[in-house]
């Protein structure tokens, strides 16, 4: 198996706990709640793109980023943030790139809420 | 009975994670997701408080809560309304007192500091730990 980064290194757990009232319970619910929201807004993305609609590329990543910060998840919630910018600005090409990065990222954040979640359950 | 409060939010993450944090406090709620939504709410219902997020599809916070005070005007009710936006800064945070809102908190919550603005503008508090559920409707 892929070694996967540390939770700490994804999200920011000190932060998420406090949000989430040091409840591993309630973190899992919303955690397996963003799971579906990111599939959904991941594909809206898409297909916002290739209708070349920048109005609908800039709701879905508002969205995504949104979810996102409840966790404290930096790197998604900065390429969220920049792919919103130019969705903004009309400007589908360059946001193009960032576009790509997201399922990985979404991954990733899956992944490292998981890990934390079934480490605290043991 | 445990107050209550109209959370208006789009993001359907938001509201989950928001939901369970007034359950937890042993607030009820009802959750819309736009300000047209939040309005037609308040016209049906009482309400103790209201979480108004400020980016939202249909009717935005600001345009609802100035709709919300206007239907107030010459009557003695008014809700305290909070707003919950993200990175606002203080021009933006202006324009929010300015349409008739009583207090602000940023996106992403603290829970800490979202209890705190909602028991200094309403001097409810929930009831305790509650029991994690929302009361059915009726």
């Amino acid at each position: 198996m892929e070694s996967r980064p540390n939770p700490s290194d994804v999200f920011n757990v000190e932060e998420t706990m406090e949000r989430f009232d040091d409840d591993v319970e309630f973190l899992g619910d919303v955690a397996a709640q963003f799971q579906k929201d990111s599939a959904n807004l991941l594909e809206a993305i898409q297909a916002a793109v290739a209708a070349g609609d920048a109005s609908g590329v800039r709701s879905a990543a508002h969205s995504l980023k949104g979810a996102g910060s409840n966790f404290g998840a930096a790197a998604l919630q900065e390429v969220g943030q920049q792919i919103e910018d130019l969705g903004v600005a009309g400007d589908i090409e360059t946001a193009r790139p960032l576009i790509e990065k997201l399922p990985n990222l979404v991954t990733t954040l899956n992944n490292a809420l998981s890990d934390y979640c079934a480490a605290q359950n043991v | 009975m445990a107050p209550r409060a109209l959370v208006a939010e789009d993001n359907q993450l938001n509201q989950r994670v928001v939901q369970r944090l007034l359950q937890k406090k042993g607030y009820d709620s009802v959750i819309v997701d736009n300000g047209k939504q939040a309005l037609d709410a308040l016209s049906k219902e009482r309400f103790d408080f209201v979480l108004m997020d400020i980016q939202m599809p249909v009717m935005d916070g600001v345009q609802a809560t100035l709709a919300i005070r206007e239907t107030e005007r010459g009557t003695a009710a008014r809700v305290p309304i909070i707003a919950v936006t993200a990175h606002a800064m203080r021009s933006d945070r202006e324009k929010y007192f300015q349409a008739g809102v009583d207090g602000y908190v940023s996106k992403p919550i603290n829970p800490r500091l979202l209890f705190a603005e909602i028991e200094n503008l309403t001097g409810a508090k929930g009831q305790g730990a509650g029991n994690g559920k929302s009361s059915e409707p009726e």
